[in-house]
Parts: structure tokens; sequence; C-alpha cells
């Protein structure tokens, strides 16, 4: 029987759904997507409303946990009442197209880190953000951290940030190739 | 205190914490981490298990039912700690 799901935890399964994910909470590496996907979804949908923290395993949520453990029965069928949107569509390409959930979760780990650094640190430059990275993740290697910091740029970039002479700019790049 | 440290840590990550993670929070010597993390697992409290991570073997340590109670226990004996220091004051 799957009991009655949080608004939350609904969106996380419409999201995994979507993403053709069968999570299975048994196995580690699961649990550390469901967490880092969630993550990432919530900054750029704001749909959720769990509380993430950096510290030890950071971005991670202890809420999320509680939720998918007691919500086992509705995970593994990714039941869910949830329809998504098609703005929550349109993020959750966004950030397929940037994490390869099958690949590296180094990576995936680099990423949210940086995501998570960049918002609550937004004055700060790359190198402040690079070196807080580093207390908190130094088993990763300077290449995923960097590499992490493109992709979490590419992740938080929004169509208004182009403005016209920006655009205009980049068009003039473009006819010199 | 560094044992309650740990206990207490791997109470609220339920999911478990890297033996890599602990390292870069704790920031103690490796030597000092491994035999807390022994004399946890000896007591039954903690567990440790290895995880495919990236095609690398890791080590994930987790609470055990033991160690939530003992969890417990240490909570209760703090909070009298507190009722004690407070009524004294």
């Amino acid at each position: 029987m799957v009991n009655k799901l949080s608004e939350a935890f609904d969106t996380v399964i419409a999201s995994l759904k979507y993403l053709d994910l069968r999570p299975n909470i048994r196995e580690y590496r699961w649990r550390f997507l469901i967490q880092k996907i969630t993550f990432l979804t919530q900054v750029l949908s704001s749909k959720t409303d769990y509380n993430f923290i950096m510290y030890i395993a950071g971005p991670y949520s202890p809420a999320l946990a509680k939720d998918y453990y007691s919500q086992e029965a509705a995970l593994v069928s990714l039941h869910t009442d949830y329809e998504l949107t098609q703005e929550d569509i349109q993020h959750l390409e966004k950030i397929q197209e940037c994490c390869d959930f099958l690949g590296e979760l180094s990576l995936l780990e680099a990423t949210s880190t940086m995501v998570h650094l960049m918002r609550g640190l937004s004055t700060f430059s790359d190198d402040d953000i690079f070196s807080n990275a580093k207390i908190y993740k130094p088993y990763l290697s300077d290449s995923t951290l960097v590499i992490g910091m493109t992709k979490a740029k590419k992740l938080l970039f929004k169509e208004e940030y182009l403005t016209e002479e920006l655009k205009e700019e980049m068009d003039l790049w473009d006819k010199i190739q | 205190m560094i044992r309650c440290l740990i206990l207490s840590l791997l109470n609220y990550f339920t999911d478990g914490i890297q033996y890599r993670e602990f390292k870069a929070a704790l920031k103690i010597s490796d030597g000092k981490l491994i035999s807390n993390l022994n004399q946890l697992e000896k007591f039954s409290y903690i567990k440790k298990s290895t995880i495919k991570f990236d095609n690398r073997k890791l080590t994930v340590y987790s609470i055990t039912n033991s160690g939530k109670k003992e969890m417990k226990k240490i909570t209760e004996w703090m909070e009298l700690m507190i009722q004690v220091v407070q009524s004294g004051e």
C-alpha cells in the first residue's frame, strides 16, 4: 500500500519518472542521485522546499532522505499524482543535458556543490568559490571541480542575462568564425 | 567526544557518510579517525560497507539500530546536563 505522499516528494517522483530513472534506495548510488537531482531541480524551479545543507555530504537534505525511506513503495512504482508543467520539463531537460546521471558521479557531486556555493556566495569571485569547494571536497580533483563550475554556470544561466549588448557582441564573434 | 560527534553525524545523515567525507569534515588524522570508527563498529553502533563509485571502491559508514539507541541515551544525558547547569545559574 502506498501512503499519502508529501507534495514535494510527489514532485520528486514525477521528475525521476520523466528522466526515466528507476531508483533503488537500497543502493548508495541511487540515494546519491536522488539527492543531487532534487537539489538541482529545486534550484531551477523552486517547486519543492527541502532544506539542503553543504556540510559533509552536501548538498544534502535529511528531510528528503526521510521521505524516500518512508515512501519507498511509491518511489519503486514511480507512483505520482503530480503532472509536470512545460516549465518543469524544460528545467529537467536542462539538467539532463548538463549532467550525465549514468556517468561519473564525482562530476555531479562537483556540479551540485558549485551550484550551492555560487548561489550562497554570489558576490565571490570564481577563485574564491573554487577555494571554498576545495575545503568541502578536497578529494575531488581540480579538473573535476573546474568542469563542475562550468556546468554549474550553464545550469544557472538565464535567457534574460543575454542582453542586447551581449547578443551583438556574440554575433560579431560568430561572424569572425 | 569524537565518537559522539561521529554518531550524531551518522544519525543525521541517514544515508551514511563516506570515509573521505568524514576526513574532510572532521579534519583529524587518519589514525584517530580509523581507531574511533573501528571502536564504534566493535560496539555495533555503526556498520561499514563498501560501495562502487565511479569504478572506485569507497567505504561508507552508517548508524545501526543500537547506535541510534545509544545516540538517544547521549541526547537525554546531555539534556539532563543542560538542565543541571541551568538550575545552578
